[in-house]
């Protein structure tokens, strides 16, 4: 080509050199072709070389297109499973609950680590709705406000739920987690300027998600909560659940838990559905709202600017049932005689008060007074007196209303209706274990022997055992001192006034039983026929059982849910009347009941 | 004649041209865009997979319905193999990786390049294990 253009050229320069008068003409012509010929022979590969440039270009483009939609997808990627962590991660944020002024708390709500998060803090409002639901209760049944107790676990659940709400918005307890998953997980494409970090916080925030639906606080038992109060309530797959960020009223005060849903795990949602939830407000809610979902974001600080940002909403995947953990019921068992010898003029002789067991068996009162010392009228025929003579000695059996010999058997010693009495435990022993049944509370109070420990009162409680370390999946038991958990505070009683629920029908001559011997004794009435009672000496000997039983709620605030006291008395009478004595049983002991 | 002469040039020009620079370069380009396409399927793969065990309680089920899914799958005509590897189910820092690789059939194989393995190594939160007692 090139020496084409050496021939081309050497043949103008000759032809210039021949007519130098047209040399002007000539140069501009040489000049033309010249440039004519250079053009048409470099054209192809011009439009070949401008055409392979912009292919490059277009290629160079379309990679660098791939590598930011790559880039931005992969740290979309990242950012989504750093709210990923977010949210599975807040469970962590702990707070370690403080006893109110009274001594009492939340420490049987907590886990394992002795501490409240997001996980358990339905727990906390669940045992303080519960205190005040109680309280509630107690006072329409004019039973008492339950003194400072429900204000106390309110104000100190509120506390617990304050100090959490400000660890789970502080931004930078959530950028840990965030960061720990996101630094580990780069825009690969962009390679060493890929790095993901939360960057800005400013646009992360937290939201109150689904409100109405389910917390995780299970309510399958009605009765867990006291007859007259009303919670807000939600089931779903034949479950009921207290509702989330709708509070539930008990005593005047309003109860917010956070809503989980059942059998779901944390997972991302769309930020418009954040967006949408964060303006739904909560109402009634006194204490701030714990949040359940939490936004975002983060970015590529790189040569490549990307930002992305993405909601998550947490579940710890764990309910509870609503109840009070460490709490009882006590049952008090009081029995009592009370034995008198009445010499028929006005002079009684009453032996010391004495407390009776179901064991005591026997007892003798007084032995071999001497009878012959003593004159006794007739009460119908004053006129006319009856001599006796004789060592007269008592006997009463005690503690038969009590055989057999089991708990259920003292509650229900004589007859009488005791649903009231049943009812209220029952209810209260649902309170640490919900779904308990009256025939498995018979059970065990049928299991557990009377005992007699010399003391006027026997107290036995009824109070849950505990497998697992955050007191869930609870026993029943029932035990005397000495059989309790550490935690069971025998000093606690209820904060209730105590009112008699039950009245038990009095029993004469039954089940206990009272007898008498009189040695070498006689009687005579004068001037009179001999009547048609025995000829020997013998006395009027009678027992009288009647009971009562008490219940005294209390709010559970500090363990203890409520008192059943059963009062028993054996009233015994011995005389030295000949018996012939159901006509004036009724002067004995007054009307029947 | 010298038209001709000039419009065989341009002729020469533009095939040599496009032979040489046009085609290797488009050719290059569906390459590219086909192993572009497939590294971003496959890395969209793993994260699904790894969200799709981070839901799972433990590492025999992970593995399992990795299997599964990948039996399942239905691979697109360029790509002839679909495998997952190294699952970690670490139950104590809460994080399940793995990694996918895929065999992409090139378009326009290039002595070398018939096939070329694209593989992503992904990482996600476990969230199925509850919170501890």
């Amino acid at each position: 080509m090139q020496r084409k253009l050496k021939n081309a050229k050497a043949e103008e320069n000759a032809n210039a050199e021949a007519k130098p008068e047209a040399k002007p003409h000539a140069n501009a012509v040489a000049k033309q072709k010249a440039k004519r010929t250079r053009s048409n022979k470099g054209s192809a590969f011009a439009i070949v070389a401008v055409c392979a440039l912009l292919i490059i270009i277009a290629i160079v483009t379309g990679f660098r297109m791939s590598v930011f939609l790559g880039s931005s997808q992969e740290m979309k990627n990242s950012v989504d499973a750093g709210a990923l962590n977010v949210a599975k991660s807040v469970f962590e944020l702990k707070t370690k609950p403080k006893a109110s002024s009274s001594g009492y708390g939340y420490s049987d709500v907590t886990d394992s680590q002795q501490t409240i998060s997001l996980a358990n803090i339905n727990r906390v409002w669940g045992k303080s709705f519960l205190v005040n639901a109680n309280a509630q209760a107690m006072s329409q049944q004019g039973y008492g406000s339950g003194g400072n107790s429900p204000t106390d676990a309110f104000q100190n659940a509120s506390t617990v739920n304050n100090d959490l709400y400000d660890l789970l918005t502080k931004k930078g307890n959530l950028a840990v987690y965030f960061n720990k998953l996101v630094s580990s997980k780069p825009a690969k494409l962009l390679g060493h300027g890929g790095s993901v970090s939360s960057g800005a916080t400013d646009e992360w925030d937290s939201a109150a998600l689904y409100r109405g639906e389910e917390s995780n606080i299970e309510l399958n038992d009605p009765q867990t909560i006291p007859t007259g109060i009303n919670a807000n309530l939600h089931t779903k797959n034949n479950q009921t659940y207290l509702q989330g960020y709708n509070p539930s009223e008990a005593n005047g005060k309003h109860f917010c838990f956070v809503t989980f849903h059942a059998n779901e795990a944390s997972h991302l949602v769309s930020n418009s559905t954040f967006d949408q939830w964060k303006n739904v407000a909560v109402p009634n809610s006194t204490a701030m709202t714990l949040p359940n979902t939490f936004k975002e974001s983060g970015q590529i600080a790189g040569q490549l600017q990307l930002a992305a940002a993405a909601s998550a909403v947490a579940n710890p995947m764990r309910s509870y049932e609503l109840t009070i953990p460490h709490s009882f019921v006590a049952i008090t068992l009081n029995s009592i005689a009370t034995i008198r010898l009445d010499d028929g003029h006005g002079h009684v002789t009453t032996y010391p008060q004495m407390t009776y067991y179901s064991d005591t068996g026997t007892v003798q009162p007084f032995k071999s007074v001497d009878l012959e010392k003593k004159r006794y009228t007739y009460p119908y025929t004053s006129s006319k007196w009856l001599a006796t003579s004789g060592l007269l000695s008592g006997y009463v059996s005690l503690g038969n209303e009590l055989q057999p010999d089991n708990l259920w058997q003292a509650i229900n010693a004589l007859p009488g209706d005791h649903s009231a009495a049943i009812t209220a435990i029952l209810q209260r022993v649902k309170e640490f274990k919900p779904g308990y049944t009256q025939a498995e509370l018979q059970n065990l109070l049928k299991g557990q022997h009377l005992i007699n420990n010399g003391e006027d009162t026997v107290t036995y409680y009824i109070f849950p055992k505990y497998s697992t370390p955050d007191n869930t999946n609870a026993q029943v038991s029932v035990g005397t001192a000495g059989q309790l958990p550490s935690w069971l505070n025998k000093s606690a009683s209820p904060e209730g006034s105590s009112k008699t629920i039950v009245k038990e029908t009095t029993q004469r001559d039954k089940p206990n039983t009272a007898w008498s011997t009189i040695n070498e004794g006689h009687y005579e009435i004068p001037m009179t026929p001999k009547p048609d009672w025995p000829s020997y000496s013998a006395d009027v000997h009678r027992t009288a059982v009647s009971g009562t039983l008490s219940w005294q709620p209390g709010t559970g605030w500090n363990q203890c849910l409520g008192v059943l006291s059963i009062k028993r008395k054996t009233d015994v009478i011995f005389t030295g009347w000949p018996s012939r004595s159901s006509d004036y049983m009724d002067e004995i002991f007054g009307p029947v009941q | 004649m010298k038209n001709r002469r000039r419009k065989g040039n341009a002729l020469i020009e533009s095939i040599v041209g496009v032979g040489i620079v046009f085609v290797p370069l488009v050719l290059f380009a569906a390459d590219l865009a086909v192993m572009f396409h497939a590294a971003h399927a496959n890395e969209e793969f793993a994260e699904q997979l790894a969200r799709l065990c981070s839901t799972l309680p433990d590492e025999a089920n992970a593995l399992k319905a990795c299997s599964d899914v990948i039996k399942q799958y239905r691979l697109p005509s360029n790509i002839s193999n679909l495998q997952f590897s190294n699952l970690v189910f670490d139950a104590g820092t809460q994080e399940v990786s793995l990694t996918t690789s895929m065999v992409v059939s090139m378009p326009v194989p290039f002595p070398g390049y018939e096939r070329v393995t694209v593989s992503a190594n992904v990482k996600q939160p476990i969230v199925s294990v509850p919170v501890p007692r």
